[in-house]
């Protein structure tokens, strides 16, 4: 049976230098997530530290952060969700002197 | 609307300014060439009856230009000729064109002639009468010759 529908969530973020940043969204419906695309701007450098996960589980890295440069991975998964289902990322930027704007857009398929 | 939290954390080191960001609206792309456009037209008048008129061009020193389309045309349908040279100070007049037709010559070249030192048009009437409303044209390319050694020619 085909999803009935595909909804995106995007978090994007100015994250000011030596700031972290917790933000949470709302699944919009009962499905997957199909695939998580991160986006680091040139200049990060390696200094912002992302994380994506649902509810109390972390899943993009299973552990740790992501610190990339100038580099735009999209990861597919499969991981099931729930509608109102909390989903949420943490953006750290360590640089010491440079804000850096992250997006992650989260791609889901349900009903 | 999401929920968003914000907390100090430990500085570790200094990445690059993201010239990236929300500069979408203030670039502009300049477009830079090492050639230029190249356009020629003037009122070549009169020719005397059953007499031609030649015009000179010059072409300064360091430019090579390369001309793709001629032209010329008379306001009646009388027979009319234009004959296109390079005149190079230091070497002989070159004869690039020789056209004959009624009107208007109009030519267009898939391969430009190339010019240096000057052009000249010399233009015919073959009528019995001065022909006082000969208009010509050409256009084509300039270039340094510098750029044109290293480019253009083999």
């Amino acid at each position: 049976m085909p999803a009935k529908q595909t909804q995106q969530v995007n978090f994007r973020y100015t994250v000011q230098a030596g700031v972290g940043i917790r933000a949470v969204e709302q699944v919009p419906l009962d499905g997957i997530i199909s695939s998580v695309c991160f986006h680091f701007p040139p200049g990060a450098m390696g200094w912002v530290q992302v994380a994506f996960g649902h509810g109390s589980k972390q899943i993009m890295p299973i552990a740790g952060f992501l610190q990339l440069d100038d580099a735009t991975p999209v990861f597919p998964t499969a991981e099931v969700v729930h509608r109102n289902e909390d989903i949420w990322v943490i953006i750290r930027n360590t640089d010491a002197i440079n804000p850096h704007t992250v997006s992650i857009m989260v791609n889901m398929d349900g009903d | 609307m999401p929920i968003v939290e914000t907390y100090p954390v430990v500085v570790e080191g200094i990445g690059r300014v993201d010239y990236s960001n929300a500069v979408e609206i203030t670039t502009e792309p300049v477009i830079t060439s090492w050639q230029n456009v190249f356009t020629f037209s003037e009122l070549v008048a009169p020719i005397p009856a059953g007499g031609s008129l030649a015009v000179n061009m010059p072409i300064p020193s360091d430019l090579v230009v390369i001309i793709y389309d001629y032209f010329a045309s008379i306001p009646a349908n009388r027979l009319i000729r234009l004959v296109v040279a390079m005149v190079d100070p230091a070497g002989p007049v070159i004869t690039v064109l020789d056209e004959l037709a009624y009107q208007t010559v109009s030519i267009h070249l898939l391969r430009g002639k190339t010019f240096v030192g000057s052009i000249r048009y010399t233009l015919y009437n073959y009528a019995a009468t001065p022909e006082t409303g000969m208009r010509i044209g050409a256009a084509g390319i300039y270039t340094t010759e510098d750029q044109f050694t290293l480019h253009i020619s083999p």
